[in-house]
């Protein structure tokens, strides 16, 4: 973690703006977003529902479709905008460099293809390789996420359980070698202990690869156990970056702390829990200043009057008028 | 002496499958049995698969079982008269997870909150329908209520959905009402306020909870004082007091769900280890093995597991326990 600092970061998010144009009117999901992804790293993005998060991941690959569009803003890859990349370009950019395992990944699969028909396929629409060769690192890559190659290479899809398909599907995304990993809610459809082996085997591939992750989530407690840094977004913006034990034990921002405390927990006190009042804005009526700021017990005249600039710290990044509050608020609970 | 609102006694489930040609059965629930007492808390725990929504449309009477009795203050709720279910129907209420499927999307909330009144003729006199559904708007809390009688389902966020239908429950003034991942839908940060809301009808009007979650957090956190019963492959595996079985759980399922639930705090949550299964797959519960149901992946496993199925026995300090080896099982850390 502190070691990366000093890196160069292997995704650069600069300006990014995503608008959806409907009936309504045009819509914002992701708004002026500045991230960087740095290498070797898990990075979470937190968000509910309506965050944008998603958004965001499939904004990084260019992938956002209609009624959606790339409203202004960069992704640079080995200084190269992706949005200005070529067809067959951004094509090889998607798998070879950059992979996505997306929320329903599950059901991204072909129904009628073999598992191993489907394995050749994918890598032979990026590389020329032989057959024999693919299988033999398909079945590494099966192993690793803990399923018996011979078994599920022969396999149709409908014939594995959700949470064996989603771990073919990792090992799919894998095939060709990424260098960065998208997970959109990868364990959300999945039972609580098939999602805990899931996050053991991603926290394997990390250690095994040194493959760079981003991990988007609602959860916020799934995040504690594998996160390096966190991202948080509230209603198209990014509000709080850090390291995760900064993140939970001294959180920034008011949404973050609000988040934390709000997560129910199997160990330790729960009469410090509080809810989160209000409900998240509607993206056709933003609140004006700060969006937090309706349901901010912080909140005072200039949040409701000025959005907040994102301020920079020592690996920290927050978006609010009354941070030093906040943070000075921590201390009582914090370890 | 105190009669339990509701009671299974030996309750199963069998579903058949499959085309007129290729008959299967599916048995979702095996030999239930439970009670719950007026005023109390029973949160039914496990994961998909495990027959715990079964349970709760059993005990609202969705479901008939096709072995065993539900009993609602003493009597057969399949053997009740006309009246006698009317009542029972009405004080058992169901709350599932997708509010926007359970509210009629052309009626504005004032209809589909005045309709139970207006049917069980629940309105006092003196008093307009429009009221008496704006109290019960103000007791979930969407106030003022003028800003919420004429709206329509789709103008609310998921979690005001959920309050009006926990409003609409109450409406009726039930005995019990039946949650069935009542937050699982709706938005992490609006997850706690419906808990509390919950805890208070409760704790202030006495209404009784059979909270069905796949969520052993939430479980803790809504039925702290109250009663857990934790549900694998349509078995109780173990029940008893919430606190106490959280805290020593003796049945290695439970330790390994446990153990899985994420928490949010990074040095717990990186300290804490996995009890490892051995095998990852849940078993088909079309064909569920022999013996255990859990025994195919259970770490302690022995000969008798898988040859004689065990049955809920009471352990010290009141938790009861459906495994072979409860005495032998390492205590796993939480």
């Amino acid at each position: 973690m502190a070691q990366n600092t000093a890196n160069e970061p292997i995704l650069r998010i600069r300006d990014l703006s995503v608008e959806f144009t409907l009936r309504q009117g045009t819509l914002r999901a992701v708004d002026h977003v500045h991230l960087d992804v740095l290498p070797g790293e898990l990075l979470a993005i937190v968000g509910e529902s309506g965050s944008g998060k998603s958004t965001l991941g499939y904004g990084l690959v260019n992938l956002v479709s209609s009624p959606g569009q790339i409203a202004g803003g960069q992704v640079i890859y080995k200084n190269q905008n992706v949005f200005d990349l070529s067809p067959e370009a951004l094509r090889q950019f998607r798998w070879k460099e950059v992979a996505m395992v997306f929320q329903a990944a599950q059901n991204a699969m072909n129904p009628v293809m073999r598992i191993e028909d489907q394995m050749v396929d994918t890598v032979q629409d990026h590389e020329n390789r032989p057959r024999a060769e693919i299988l033999k690192r398909a079945t590494e890559l099966l192993k690793l996420v803990r399923l018996q190659p011979e078994q599920v290479l022969k396999a149709y899809p409908h014939e594995l359980s959700g949470g064996m398909r989603q771990r073919v599907i990792m090992a799919l995304s894998l095939l060709l070698n990424p260098r960065v990993l998208l997970l959109d809610e990868p364990t959300t459809a999945l039972d609580v202990v098939t999602q805990a082996y899931l996050l053991d085997i991603l926290l394997d591939i990390r250690a095994k690869f040194g493959i760079t992750m981003v991990f988007m989530t609602h959860d916020i407690s799934i995040v504690a156990k594998v996160a390096d840094r966190v991202a948080v977004m509230y209603a198209g913006q990014i509000v709080e970056t850090g390291d995760v034990n900064e993140i939970f034990y001294r959180p920034h921002h008011p949404y973050t702390q609000g988040l934390i405390q709000a997560a129910p927990s199997l160990v330790g006190d729960l009469s410090d829990k509080r809810p989160v009042p209000g409900s998240p804005p509607d993206l056709f009526h933003l609140p004006t200043g700060c969006r937090f700021h309706t349901r901010c017990s912080y909140a005072t005249d200039i949040c409701r009057s000025t959005q907040p600039t994102t301020t920079a710290l020592d690996g920290h990044t927050v978006a609010c008028h009354h941070w030093e509050q906040v943070l000075g608020s921590n201390t009582e609970g914090s370890r | 002496m105190n009669q339990p609102l509701i009671s299974l006694r030996d309750v199963s489930m069998t579903f058949r499958k499959g085309s007129p040609w290729r008959r299967s059965e599916v048995r979702a629930v095996d030999h239930v049995t439970l009670d719950m007492d007026e005023g109390s808390i029973l949160a039914l725990v496990g994961e998909s698969g495990c027959g715990k929504t079964t349970i709760g449309k059993a005990i609202a009477g969705l479901y008939r079982p096709t072995q065993g009795q539900v009993l609602y203050r003493g009597k057969d709720i399949w053997k009740l008269s006309k009246a006698e279910f009317r009542t029972y129907r009405r004080e058992v209420q169901l709350v599932h997870q997708d509010s926007f499927a359970a509210l009629n999307p052309s009626l504005t909330i004032y209809q589909s909150l005045s309709a139970p009144l207006l049917q069980y003729g629940l309105v006092p006199a003196g008093k307009t329908a429009r009221t008496v559904v704006g109290e019960y708007l103000e007791m979930v809390e969407l106030t003022p209520p003028d800003q919420f009688l004429d709206k329509y389902p789709h103008q609310l966020s998921g979690g005001q959905r959920q309050r009006v239908v926990l409003a609409r429950a109450l409406t009726v003034r039930p005995k019990l009402i039946v949650a069935d991942e009542p937050v699982s839908m709706v938005d992490v940060s609006l997850r706690l306020a419906l808990l509390n809301l919950m805890a208070r009808m409760n704790k202030e009007m006495g209404v009784s909870f059979a909270y069905i979650t796949h969520d052993l957090a939430t479980a803790r956190y809504l039925a702290g004082q109250g009663q857990i019963s934790v549900m694998y492959l349509g078995e109780m595996v173990e029940t008893g007091p919430v606190g106490q079985v959280l805290a020593t759980p003796r049945h290695p399922y439970l330790q390994a769900l446990l153990s899985a639930v994420p928490v949010p705090d990074p040095i717990v949550a990186r300290s804490r280890k996995m009890l490892a299964l051995r095998s990852l797959e849940m078993p088909d519960p079309g064909a569920p093995p022999a013996g255990c149901r859990f025994h195919p992946r259970c770490p302690y496993a022995e000969a008798v597991c898988s040859s004689k199925v065990p049955t809920l026995e009471a352990m010290e300090g009141g938790d009861r326990v459906a495994c072979h080896l409860k005495e032998r099982i390492p205590a796993w850390p939480v």
